[in-house]
């Protein structure tokens, strides 16, 4: 299995949401997981154009997952995200969450690795009714697929 | 799990005292590190100074959940202002040398867990603390921090709030030392309304036969100090002081406050 998190402006910024790759353990909000923190113990800003990503922890699910070696996980920058989100729109007519558009991204990366016979299956996990203001403000009118 | 026995300390000292004078405890709340990074030594002896019985010292942290927005501020500004938990134990350490007051430490886990568990409890005592609150952690994760709380002989002060069921007070009450923190409300400090608590308090008095019961969150004013220690053994009083820490300043006007809530109680 493959988890996508927000790499937001790059993961050599100090703006993403990138928590299993880039996190440290500790305690938020009452969860034992990875963590973006500084030195202290202190808590740092994350940042995603996607609400649901933004957030500098992540579930304690998906820090045992990352611990047990049972998911890979990659990053997908905010830019990647909004180009996979209007790609799934032009081709299939679903206007996809922008954290599902993370996962959508990551074809581009994973599809060139795999033959004929492998089935991929993406999780679609929500709707982009919600990311319309988001969607629209990028000015991804008139951008088509390649 | 084997519990070494809680020895008194300067805490529960000053708390029998109180009780056998039939009077009630001030505890005065402070952000470490604020408004200044070295502002809190100076702070301590005059809140000392001017009456408070007992000084909880709080610990900055970034995602400070039980706190509203004055402890909030104050405590991003004392991490602005390069505080750490090695700097505040240094501060306890100088405190030490003034006064004997009792000192609880009230913090949450992440910081805690960084500069390393034991090492955490073990030199909060060296420095010269007596008692430890920790509100993201309930009663049933506590045995963990109870071991080193008890080993190094530090008060394990956990709290109630008005969502506890009398059963559970019970329980709370029973695993606690030092005092029962008893939360004015189901919410963050500093709420403007602390509302009809007497039937709450007397409440949880009735649950909890082991420890003094002290009430906090939301008490501003002498007027309400004094309300609630009617019925309780003493009060907490955390946002406001900061508050008048902000906006007055002057050690002088914040001594007066603290003599007229001594007063008031």
């Amino acid at each position: 299995m493959i988890g996508v998190e927000a790499a937001g402006c790059g993961l050599n910024t100090q703006k993403h949401a990138a928590t299993l790759s880039k996190g440290t353990p500790g305690v938020l909000h009452g969860s034992f997981s990875y963590l973006l923190q500084d030195k202290n113990g202190q808590v740092e800003l994350a940042h995603s154009i996607s609400a649901g990503l933004d957030y500098p922890g992540v579930g304690p699910e998906h820090s045992a997952l990352k611990d047990l070696g049972r998911v890979k996980y990659v990053s997908i920058t905010d830019t990647q995200a909004l180009e996979a989100a209007s790609m799934v729109a032009q081709l299939e007519g679903i206007i996809p969450a922008l954290e599902s558009a993370h996962a959508f991204a990551h074809l581009d990366k994973l599809m060139p690795t795999t033959s004929k016979k492998d089935i991929v299956v993406v999780n679609l996990s929500g709707r982009g009714d919600k990311d319309m203001m988001t969607y629209a403000s990028q000015n991804l009118e008139g951008k088509s697929v390649k | 799990m084997k519990r070494e026995k809680y020895e008194s300390n300067r805490l529960t000292t000053k708390l029998t005292q109180l009780r056998e004078r039939n009077e009630k405890a001030l505890v005065l709340f402070l952000t470490a590190g604020y408004p200044k990074l070295d502002s809190t030594v100076p702070l301590v002896l005059e809140l000392a100074q001017a009456g408070a019985d007992i000084i909880e010292l709080g610990i900055p942290f970034s995602d400070p959940l039980a706190d509203g927005p004055v402890i909030q501020a104050s405590s991003q500004q004392a991490i602005k202002n390069g505080i750490t938990l090695e700097y505040i134990l240094g501060q306890v350490k100088e405190i030490r040398k003034h006064t004997n007051i009792p000192l609880v430490l009230m913090g949450y886990l992440n910081p805690i867990l960084h500069y390393g568990e034991e090492k955490f409890f073990a030199d909060a005592r060296k420095s010269g603390i007596d008692g430890i609150i920790l509100p993201e952690v309930p009663l049933e994760e506590t045995d963990r921090f109870l071991s080193f709380t008890r080993k190094h002989h530090l008060a394990d002060i956990l709290l109630v709030s008005p969502a506890t069921t009398d059963k559970r007070i019970r329980e709370i009450d029973e695993v606690s030392s030092g005092f029962l923190y008893c939360v004015s409300t189901t919410g963050v400090t500093g709420r403007s309304n602390i509302g009809d608590i007497e039937s709450y308090v007397k409440r949880v008095k009735r649950h909890a036969k082991k420890n003094p019961v002290l009430v906090g969150f939301g008490i501003k004013t002498p007027t309400d100090a004094q309300r609630i220690a009617q019925h309780a053994d003493g009060v907490i009083i955390g946002s406001a002081l900061i508050q008048k820490i902000t906006q007055v300043g002057t050690a002088t006007e914040i001594g007066d406050w603290v003599r007229q809530l001594k007063n008031a109680i």
